[in-house]
């Protein structure tokens, strides 16, 4: 029984070496602060380092959730379904927004500790979507074109973070540097 | 034969059945985990059925901590099986990467049993 | 108010605009009918509305007409507008009863040319036709076994619709294989084989064994360029050969 147990210690130090999770990550002493970099994603073409803007949309309903725990991920996961929802998103489309939200809210607990997500009900000639905003004043990401690139190892198949969230929305945008990062995505309803 | 330890944790013959939740918190996650590995220490089943077909959102923090507690599981001699994604769920998280590559999968609680050799017809249980 | 200010808006606009009265006569017509037609105003004149219409459709013109006033109701029909010398043009003619002084006095018809509507109905339904012609149907080949063949090639928005509904298929036969055909896949890139390899993925989630059957060579070839571990996939190179093994997992047995 004791090996048993001595054996469960060990497995769980291993894995808490192995995976990034739980911990956050604070700016690292003296060493690089983070350049400026911007990534956008619309209809299949991508700007890096460009001010690119969005196409025009016009917003209709608009809420806020802030993010300071962990629990504040899973209210912006509900109030992001109930706004899909009401907006008829397929199921599959329901499921690939939330998730994304899930991610990004989470990103910005885990590497801000704090921020924003602003969610906007957004129409383009006869389409309703909605568009998500991600604030924080974290110390933003290193290398941005590599994590959007998915030049990211995928262990255990444990996803292709940032660049998996690309890909489920249909737009995506994000600006980061040493005084915060912005991430905006918007899904349209099909 | 079953013996609920907790409200989301039963015992099946020797498998133990865990019910992940629908929008669970992370410390929620985490906690469920916990007690999970606990029970796994303790009563040694071959097998541990991780039914995720409430969960509606499956992203990079839950597939982590299902692969985990997969390999625990595995390391403390178990077969962790996953059953019920949803189809939804199954189409982002395929995706995302997500494949649990190492991770059995089963259609339902009794397809995952059968693969560990309990075939539960007529109520009867037989070990193969 | 202005009529003279009336007749020249009715003029102006592209509409036709005709009254007739009980006896048949032509109260009023706008310009628009000579420009639409060709006809100058003295030859229509002579001209009766519904003959200005192709010969199939002057009866329903004129039954129309009929019904707007033995039933004093308003009645819309499709009739094709034959100008001089030029081509048909579909109109859609809304009748309604004019009545004055609680007396019915004839009909009021006011047309408009839907041709536009009807091109645009057409081509919607002609890309229904694609759509369905080009989907990739899913069939329960066998107990628990469900089919799906992919034929052309496979944009992100096809691919979407094939994996939602193979994976929603497969959960409600409670399917134990899935087989995808792709002998009739001609185009494979990046893409489309990322679909595949999502749709492979997904299915596996669920618990069901896939099998893909008709790899061609180019195709085999593509996805190991593409950096694709096809021993991480099970293929066969036939329909038919997936279809054994799969069955034969069942206990089927073949001669």
């Amino acid at each position: 029984m004791s090996e048993r147990r001595r054996n469960t210690e060990r497995a769980a130090a291993d894995l808490q070496r192995e995976s990034p999770a739980g911990a956050k990550t604070h700016s690292t002493d003296g060493g690089q602060s983070t350049p400026s970099q911007s990534f956008t994603q619309c209809q299949g073409e991508q700007t890096v380092n460009e001010t690119r803007p969005l196409p025009d949309i016009n917003r209709a309903d608009s809420g806020t959730v802030e993010i300071t725990s962990e629990d504040d991920i899973l209210t912006a996961r509900q109030t992001t379904r109930t706004v899909v929802e009401s907006l008829e998103f397929r199921i599959t489309d329901v499921t690939r927004t939330v998730t994304a939200v899930s991610e990004l809210a989470r990103n910005v607990y885990l590497y801000a500790g704090e921020g924003t997500m602003t969610w906007y009900e957004i129409h383009r000639d006869d389409r309703v979507g909605i568009e998500l905003k991600f604030e924080d004043e974290g110390p933003g990401i290193q290398n941005l074109s590599a994590a959007v690139s998915g030049n990211y190892s995928t262990s255990h198949g444990m996803g292709r973070g940032l660049e998996g969230t690309r890909e489920l929305m249909d737009t995506f945008k994000v600006q980061t540097s040493e005084d915060g990062t912005t991430v905006t995505v918007r899904k349209w309803n099909r | 034969m079953t013996s609920t330890r907790s409200t989301s944790i039963t015992k099946l013959y020797d498998v133990l059945l865990t019910n992940f939740p629908a929008e669970p918190t992370d410390r929620a996650v985490d906690t469920l985990r916990e007690e999970l590995l606990t029970l796994v220490e303790a009563e040694e089943p071959r097998a541990v059925i991780i039914d995720v077909s409430r969960v509606t959102t499956l992203d990079s923090f839950f597939a982590r901590v299902i692969a985990e507690t997969a390999q625990m599981v595995q390391l403390l001699g178990g077969e962790p099986i996953i059953v019920g994604v949803r189809p939804s769920v199954a189409i982002t998280a395929a995706q995302l990467g997500y494949t649990f590559d190492d991770i059995t999968t089963a259609r339902d609680v009794d397809h995952a049993l059968e693969t560990v050799g309990i075939s539960v017809t007529q109520e009867t249980q037989t070990d193969e | 108010m202005d009529t003279g200010l009336i007749t020249e808006s009715l003029d102006s606009i592209d509409d036709i605009f005709f009254i007739r009265s009980r006896e048949g006569e032509c109260l009023y017509r706008n310009e628009t009918m000579e420009t639409v037609t060709g006809y100058t105003t003295e030859e229509l004149d002579d001209i009766s509305f519904a003959e200005l219409f192709v010969p199939e459709d002057e009866p329903r013109v004129r039954e129309g007409f009929a019904a707007v006033e033995s039933e004093n109701s308003e009645q819309v029909i499709q009739a094709k507008l034959s100008p001089q010398g030029g081509q048909p043009i579909t109109y859609e003619l809304s009748l309604s009863p004019l009545t004055v002084d609680g007396t019915n006095r004839g009909v009021t018809a006011i047309g408009r040319d839907v041709s536009d509507r009807l091109s645009n109905e057409r081509q919607l339904q002609q890309l229904t036709e694609d759509i369905r012609t080009q989907s990739m149907p899913i069939v329960e080949v066998w107990d628990g076994v469900v089919l799906t063949t992919v034929v052309g090639s496979l944009d992100t928005r096809q691919a979407e619709y094939l994996t939602e509904e193979l994976l929603d298929e497969i959960v409600s036969v409670e399917a134990e294989a899935a087989i995808i055909d792709i002998t009739g896949l001609k185009v494979l890139d990046t893409a489309t084989a990322q679909h595949l390899i999502d749709t492979i993925n997904a299915v596996n989630l669920l618990g069901s064994r896939v099998v893909i059957t008709g790899i061609s060579p180019d195709i085999a070839q593509t996805l190991v360029q593409l950096g694709i571990p096809l021993s991480d996939i099970e293929t066969k190179a036939s329909l038919m050969e997936g279809l054994r093994v799969v069955l034969e997992q069942k206990g089927v047995t073949f001669e």
